[in-house]
Formats: C-alpha cells, sequence, structure tokens
C-alpha cells in the first residue's frame, strides 16, 4: 500500500452539524484522496449518512468547512456539489421510474436535435458507458420500473458516470444485493478507485468493506474513532471501533430441545403460482430452524405464503396439527402465527403513529371491552412488554420514525410477542440494526424460543442463522436442498449449498460443447 | 433543556394550533367589532356551518383511512331528492331513513370502487359524484322536488336550549358520535392503521378493503343528514344543490390537521376548522371588509395548514 501525497481532493476541516435534539458531528478533520477507495462505518446514528448528505450538498454543516482541491467551498444545494463533480447513490434511489434508462442517466444533459430528443446519439452514448463500467445486461430503452432493485441501481451509478464524478459516494448499497451482485459492485469499486476517483463507502457489512477499501474512517457519536489503512482491520478490530467495547457475536450452542417436544408447524408440499416449491419442513416447539439462500431463491416467499400474504397453488400447513386452509394474515394470526417481515418500513411498522399504537396493533381487540377500547391496560401492557424486549424510548407515546433501527426492530417484535404466538417467522431481523441491537435480538430470538414457540429465522447474514438456529434449511431456485444441524456446516458448505446451481451451470457450460 | 416541553409541543402542535388559533381570531373579532359577541351572531354561525360541519365530520373518516371522498355533495343532494320523495309518499321519518340509507349505500359503491375496483379515491369518487349527480338530474327531470309536509322545517327553528338552531344540535351529536367511533373505539384505530401503512396494517390482520368501504359508508350516510339539512332549509331538492361543498369540508379538515397521506387527524378538530373558516367570513362581514379579501385570506390558510403538517411529518435524522 502506497501513502497518499499530494493535495487531497476532498477535505473537511473542523466540521459540524446539530439537530434541535442532539449534535450528529463535532469537529470532523477528515481528507480523502484521489483513486483511493475509503470504507465510512459506523453504528446506526453515529452521523455516517448526515456526513455524506453534508459533502453531497443535501444538508449543511453548522460550522468547518468543505475543502475540494484545496480550496473551500460552500454548497448550498446538490447541484453545487454536482458540479464538483461529487455524486451520491444513497439508499433511497432517486430515479423516474417510468423512464428508459438511458433517460435516467443522462437527465440534464440529454442529446438533442431542434428540441427533440436524439434517441440514437442518446443510445450509443449509453452503450459506451455501459460497457465502461460493465453492467452488460442493462438495456438503454428499457423501462426502470421493469428492474430488479440492483438493476436500478446500477442505473444510478452509471448516471454518476455520465456526470463526470470525480467522487462517488455511496450509502449502503449492497444491503439490497445478493452475494453475487455484490462481488460485481466491489469489482466495479475498485475499477472506478483504479481511473483514479474517489470512492466512499458507507456499508454496514464489514466484510465488503474490507474487501475492496484502501483506507477505513469509523464514526462513533459523530467523532472519528478510527481512521487509516484498512490493512490489518479485521471485523472485529472494527467493531470495536465502532462501539467503544468489544461485542461477542459468539453463536453458543441453542439450549437443547426436549425429545418429545410436539411439531408446532407443519408445512407440506407447499407450492406458490411463481414456481416456488414445492417445500416440506415442520418446526417443532422450541426450536429454531433457519432458512439460508440467495436472495430470490424463496425464503421470504415461502414465509409470505405460510402467513397468507401470497396465494398459494398447493400444499398443507398446520400449527399444532390444526389446518390452515385459505391463508390469509387474519387466519394465520387466529391460528397462533406471527411474521416479522424483511422490511419494516414497507410492511411492518406505521412509522406515522407511537410506539404504543404499532406495539397493540395486532392484539387490538383484546384491550376493549365492547367495541370501545380501554387505554389503561393497553398502555400497562406495552410498558411492559416494550421493557422486556429493552425498546430504547422516550415514551410509549413516541413516534416510531424518531427510533434508530434497532428499535423499530424491537417494536416489530414487541408487536408480535403481544400476540402471544405459537409460531413466529422472523424475515432478516437484523437488516439495517447496528452490531449492539443485533446481539440483543438474537437474544429475544432465543428466549422466545426457549418459551416454547417454533421460530423460522430467514436471513442473509449467513454467520446469523447458522449461529441461531438448530436446523438449517438451505433453499436455491424455490427448493429445499440441503439441510444441516448446528454446527454441522461450515459457512463455505452453506454458500455451495446456496449456489450450487450456479456452479452446476458453470460446469455444464465449460463441458456442454464438447 | 426543554427537550421536554418540545417534545410535548410536537405532539400537540397540531391541537394546540387550531385551537389557539379559533381563540386568537374569536379575542381579536370581539375586541374590534360591538356586533361579534352578540347571542345573535352567535347562533347565526353555528348555524351556517352545519352543512359543512356535518361534512367535514363525515370526509374526516374515510380521510384518516387514507382516501378521500368527493362526491359528499352530490350524495347529500341525491339522498335529499330521496328523502322528500319518500316523504310525499309515506311521511318524514321513512323519508329520513330513506336517505340515510341511500347515503350508505352510495357510500358503498364509492367502497367497492376504491378498493375492489382499485381506482384511486380521488378520481373514483370524482367519477361517482358525476354518476349520482346524473341519476338525480334523470329521476327529478332536472326541476325542484318540493316537500309537502313541512315538518322538516323544524331543523332551521331556534330550540329551547340556547337559541341555537336544532340543526346546531344535529351537528353536535354527529360530531360527538363520530368523533367517540374514531377516537375511542377498535374500529377508529383500525382507520388509523390502515391509513398509516395499509400493508403494515394488512400483515396485522386488519382487513384494509373492509375498513376503507366502511369508511365511504359512514361518509355516504353523514353527507346524506347534511343533505336533509340543506334540504330542510328551502323545504325543497333539487340535482345541483350543495355543488362543491365537500371542498370547502375538505379544506376545513386540512386546516384541523387532518393529513393528506391518512393516518392522522381528529374529528373535532375538523370542525375548528369548519368554524375557523366561517370565523373568518363573519369577520369580514362584520368589519365591512371587502369579501374579495376573504378568499384569499382562507386560501392562505389552508397553505399554512397543509404546509404545517409537512414539516411536522418531516423526518430529522
Amino acid at each position: 500500500m502506497t501513502t497518499a501525497v499530494g493535495t487531497p481532493l476532498v477535505a473537511v476541516e473542523g466540521l459540524g452539524k446539530a439537530y434541535v435534539r442532539n449534535t450528529v458531528l463535532h469537529d470532523l478533520d477528515l481528507s480523502f484522496h484521489a483513486g483511493r477507495v475509503y470504507g465510512l462505518m459506523g453504528e446506526n446514528g453515529a452521523g455516517k449518512s448526515t456526513f455524506a448528505n453534508i459533502l453531497s450538498g443535501l444538508t449543511h454543516a453548522d460550522s468547518g468547512r468543505i475543502l475540494i482541491d484545496g480550496e473551500p467551498q460552500s454548497f448550498k444545494a446538490p447541484k453545487d456539489a454536482l458540479d464538483k463533480g461529487i455524486a451520491i447513490i444513497t439508499q433511497e434511489q432517486s430515479l423516474a421510474l417510468d423512464r428508459s434508462c438511458a433517460e435516467n442517466v443522462f437527465f440534464g444533459q440529454l442529446d438533442s436535435r431542434l428540441g427533440f430528443v436524439n434517441q440514437r446519439a442518446l443510445r450509443r452514448r449509453f452503450d459506451e458507458l455501459r460497457d465502461e463500467a460493465g453492467f452488460a445486461e442493462l438495456r438503454a430503452d428499457a423501462i426502470v420500473r421493469g428492474l430488479s432493485q440492483a438493476k436500478r441501481q446500477q442505473v444510478e451509478i452509471m448516471r454518476a458516470l455520465a456526470r463526470d464524478a470525480r467522487v462517488v459516494i455511496m450509502d449502503e448499497p449492497t444491503a439490497i444485493l445478493s452475494i453475487a451482485e455484490t462481488r460485481g459492485l466491489l469489482d466495479l469499486i475498485r475499477r472506478l478507485a483504479a481511473d483514479g476517483r474517489l470512492v466512499l463507502l458507507i456499508s454496514h457489512f464489514l466484510e465488503d468493506v474490507l474487501a475492496v477499501a484502501d483506507e477505513v474512517v469509523v464514526l462513533r457519536d459523530g467523532g472519528v474513532t478510527f481512521a487509516g489503512p484498512a490493512e490489518g482491520q479485521t471485523p472485529r478490530s472494527l467493531t470495536r471501533y465502532m462501539v467503544g467495547r468489544e461485542v461477542e457475536i459468539d453463536h453458543q450452542r441453542p439450549a437443547e430441545i426436549p425429545a418429545d417436544a410436539p411439531v408446532r408447524l407443519e408445512v407440506s408440499r407447499l407450492t406458490r403460482p411463481d414456481g416456488v416449491g414445492p417445500v416440506s419442513f415442520s418446526v417443532r416447539a422450541g426450536e429454531i430452524v433457519g432458512l439460508a439462500g440467495l436472495i430470490g431463491a424463496g425464503r421470504s416467499e415461502i414465509a409470505r405464503a405460510v402467513f397468507g400474504l401470497d396465494q398459494i397453488s398447493g400444499g398443507y400447513i398446520a400449527v399444532d396439527g390444526v389446518e390452515l386452509r385459505q391463508p390469509s394474515p387474519r387466519r394465520a394470526i387466529r391460528h397462533g402465527l406471527a411474521l416479522v417481515s424483511e422490511d419494516r418500513k414497507r410492511d411492518g411498522l406505521s412509522l406515522v403513529h407511537s410506539v404504543r399504537e404499532n406495539s397493540s396493533l395486532v392484539v387490538r381487540r383484546t384491550f376493549s371491552k365492547l367495541w370501545f377500547r380501554t387505554a389503561r391496560p393497553e398502555k400497562a401492557a406495552v410498558r411492559e412488554q416494550s421493557e422486556q424486549m429493552s425498546v430504547k424510548a422516550r415514551s410509549i407515546e413516541q413516534t416510531v420514525w424518531q427510533l434508530s433501527g434497532g428499535n423499530q426492530q424491537k417494536v416489530m417484535f414487541t408487536k408480535w410477542v403481544m400476540s402471544k404466538p405459537k409460531v413466529l417467522i422472523v424475515d432478516e431481523p437484523t437488516r439495517g440494526v447496528d452490531v449492539g441491537a443485533k446481539a440483543q435480538i438474537y437474544r429475544i430470538i432465543q428466549d422466545l424460543a426457549a418459551e416454547g414457540i417454533a421460530v423460522l429465522v430467514i436471513s442473509s447474514e449467513i454467520e446469523e442463522v447458522m449461529g441461531l438456529s438448530h436446523r438449517l434449511l438451505v433453499m436455491r431456485r424455490g427448493q429445499m436442498v440441503r439441510e444441516f444441524a448446528w454446527g454441522e456446516a461450515s459457512r463455505t458448505e452453506v454458500i455451495e449449498a446456496a449456489f450450487g446451481d450456479y456452479r452446476e451451470d458453470k460446469a455444464e457450460e465449460a463441458t456442454g460443447g464438447k | 433543556m426543554g427537550n421536554r416541553a418540545g417534545a410535548l409541543l410536537r405532539y400537540r402542535s397540531r391541537d394546540l394550533g387550531i385551537a389557539i388559533t379559533t381563540i386568537v381570531l374569536v379575542g381579536v373579532l370581539s375586541l374590534s367589532t360591538d356586533t361579534f359577541l352578540t347571542p345573535g351572531n352567535a347562533v347565526n354561525i353555528l348555524d351556517q356551518v352545519v352543512v359543512v360541519g356535518i361534512m367535514a365530520c363525515a370526509v374526516t373518516v374515510p380521510m384518516i383511512a387514507g382516501v378521500f371522498d368527493l362526491s359528499m355533495s352530490a350524495t347529500a343532494a341525491l339522498s335529499a331528492i330521496v328523502a322528500i320523495t319518500v316523504a310525499n309518499h309515506a311521511g318524514i321519518a321513512a323519508g329520513v331513513a330513506a336517505a340515510i340509507a341511500a347515503g350508505v349505500v352510495l357510500g358503498l359503491v364509492n367502497g367497492l370502487a376504491v378498493t375492489y375496483a382499485r381506482v384511486n379515491s380521488f378520481i373514483a369518487t370524482l367519477a361517482t359524484s358525476m354518476v349520482f349527480r346524473g341519476i338525480a338530474t334523470a329521476v327529478t327531470d332536472g326541476q325542484i322536488v318540493r316537500a309537502d309536509d313541512t315538518s322538516l322545517q323544524m331543523l332551521s327553528r331556534p330550540s329551547p336550549v340556547a337559541g341555537v338552531t336544532w340543526a346546531t344540535w344535529v351537528l353536535l351529536a354527529i360530531g360527538v358520535v363520530t368523533g367517540v367511533v374514531v377516537a375511542k373505539t377498535v374500529y377508529g384505530r383500525n382507520l388509523y392503521a390502515v391509513g398509516g401503512n395499509e400493508s403494515a396494517a394488512l400483515v396485522s390482520g386488519i382487513s384494509v378493503n373492509w375498513t376503507r368501504i366502511s369508511a365511504f359508508m359512514i361518509s355516504g350516510g353523514l353527507a346524506a343528514i347534511a343533505g336533509l339539512v340543506l334540504a330542510s332549509r328551502a323545504l325543497s331538492a333539487q340535482p345541483s344543490m350543495g355543488t362543491g361543498t365537500e371542498f370547502t369540508a375538505i379544506a376545513a379538515a386540512v386546516i384541523g390537521g387532518v393529513s393528506l397521506m391518512g393516518g392522522s387527524g381528529a374529528v373535532w378538530r375538523s370542525v375548528l376548522g369548519v368554524i375557523l373558516l366561517q370565523l373568518i367570513a363573519n369577520g369580514f362581514n362584520l368589519l365591512g371588509a371587502p369579501t374579495i379579501y376573504q378568499q384569499i385570506v382562507q386560501g392562505t390558510l389552508i397553505l399554512f395548514a397543509v404546509s404545517l403538517d409537512q414539516f411536522l411529518r418531516a423526518r430529522d435524522t
């Protein structure tokens, strides 16, 4: 690794920012050099996104200054930052969904002839840029709405390239990507840096950052706790900088299940109209069963079908031996099922409502007499349950969007635990959750299983499902392909089982011609 | 420091905003005119707000559930025509019952269009309002329908209590009942949940479609009562009556802090919004100011209220 010399491309001096309630950044001094990849890490609320937003002109700093090539800047709007070559690719994508890829990439700089868009020139430029970026599958005239999240992200990246961005900031780009897609993105990031660009990668995924970053910056509570070469750092050392202590997420052998524990959830030959299945499995009382696999392998689809959110085309679902016919969420809940869904903003929580309103939503009828709500028992019950789940909120009347990701996730658990479920399905329990809260959520899941609840855990983090589950089921292309007992498989074996298909295809390709 | 007070202010800002504005306006008008703070003027204002007030109560229900009802005045007109036609044949009680039943059925039509036919509520109810008014014109031949029985007129007469009209009591009763249903019942909770996040409500076992359909049935039924009050004024009904009233009602609800995005709002604040708009009109009258400026003030107030709603929703991360 070479040490950077010369004027940094981007530098900040004494950068500070405070919102009404709390200070988000204080007195940051950092410099970033062209041609390198910087990983920016920290727990939720550490100030990463605020820092990125200030650099890209989305918000303003209260104090300090930003230097580009040594010259102080004042960014009043994202456009000012863009003009200086700083582009940001955020978690919330900003694309015109009903326009084509090419138009999205070149918005504001469309080729025109007499005021009309010159489609042919547009397409040529798009194709050139696409080949440069290596997004072979993107078509110039494809409408963005029909693209997957990963493809949409590629469009955003191309837009940054089209603007000749010298600085590319990516906020959690790999969160929505599968393993293979992540690999592709990391390759691209390396190429961007090799071309002399500066890449600032903000991510929760320590492995991703370590795989690609030259330098690492760790923020905690708005200050820098580490800034230096990535070489020599490990996930554990970075975690220590992020949380200020060493967090052990050393998964221990899950508690023994009694030999006579009854089957609580039984799923037999479940099939979906979209081709997922047939899938059969069962979960016993007190057991945690993990579902691993690539995104799109059908894990969440199975969960949604069992819970009655999506149609099924055949199969048998039973809870404690009672068949769940024509599943719908209402019926599923009545049978004792609970679903902590993968995207809490989409179908988990009502963000504009309070912790109390969200927590007691499933059991709303319990707290009523003759249709009328009974506020006092409701408050008491929510308060007690939130405490058990260690939800950190000012009060149970605080609006959910003001909480951190980890606390929102705990509110989701509170909501479903209040329904006293027999079977709990948990989809991506720790997505967008910081390290400290992760350990707490694992504890919650284990405690619930210990109470005799059958738990089905779905996660893209392989260590997570491997560590939590008594049994791990691996899915690939809508089918269950392998089953491992706890401690039986290595991470590589699980990944191989999940990827197997892909490798077989490759093998077929290699031998097919002969 | 001041965090707790700040949080309370934030949490209660919708309640406080509308209440304080109303109180200030009452104070200003009382001091600047001799005529404002008289029983006669108060009775007058309270009678004038009845029709829009009932519609504001009505529209608050679907709005909390995240959908609009733009067909209320058409529903009111058609229901009033049904009321008078039935009353002329079978008596006033049957007429009133028939009107409310008609309103509920028209609400059901709206609900089905929005849920099962999956039409955006804005367009769906705009379209049904044309249909409803068209039906009203067809059945009446565009003529005014007159009531034989004059007992309906009682609504516009003063009641023995405090001299306010019977219609005012109808508004009060509707306000209290709707307010309690929305704020205190499990059903009300479902309305907020569906408006706050439709998908989350579905996952939580709430029937989103039924919640919205029933919300439209409530607004339809209440719109019919507003139609009855309108009909009582002239003892007649006609297809074009009340045109556009729902827009004032929605504006009032928004001034009262009902969110256009669904998931928040309170009936009493919507009613206060109506009273606020009426106070402005009344003030212009009493002060002898040119009425053209009245619309400017009212319009500005609506912009301000919606902008405030956006600020309250804006996240600070």
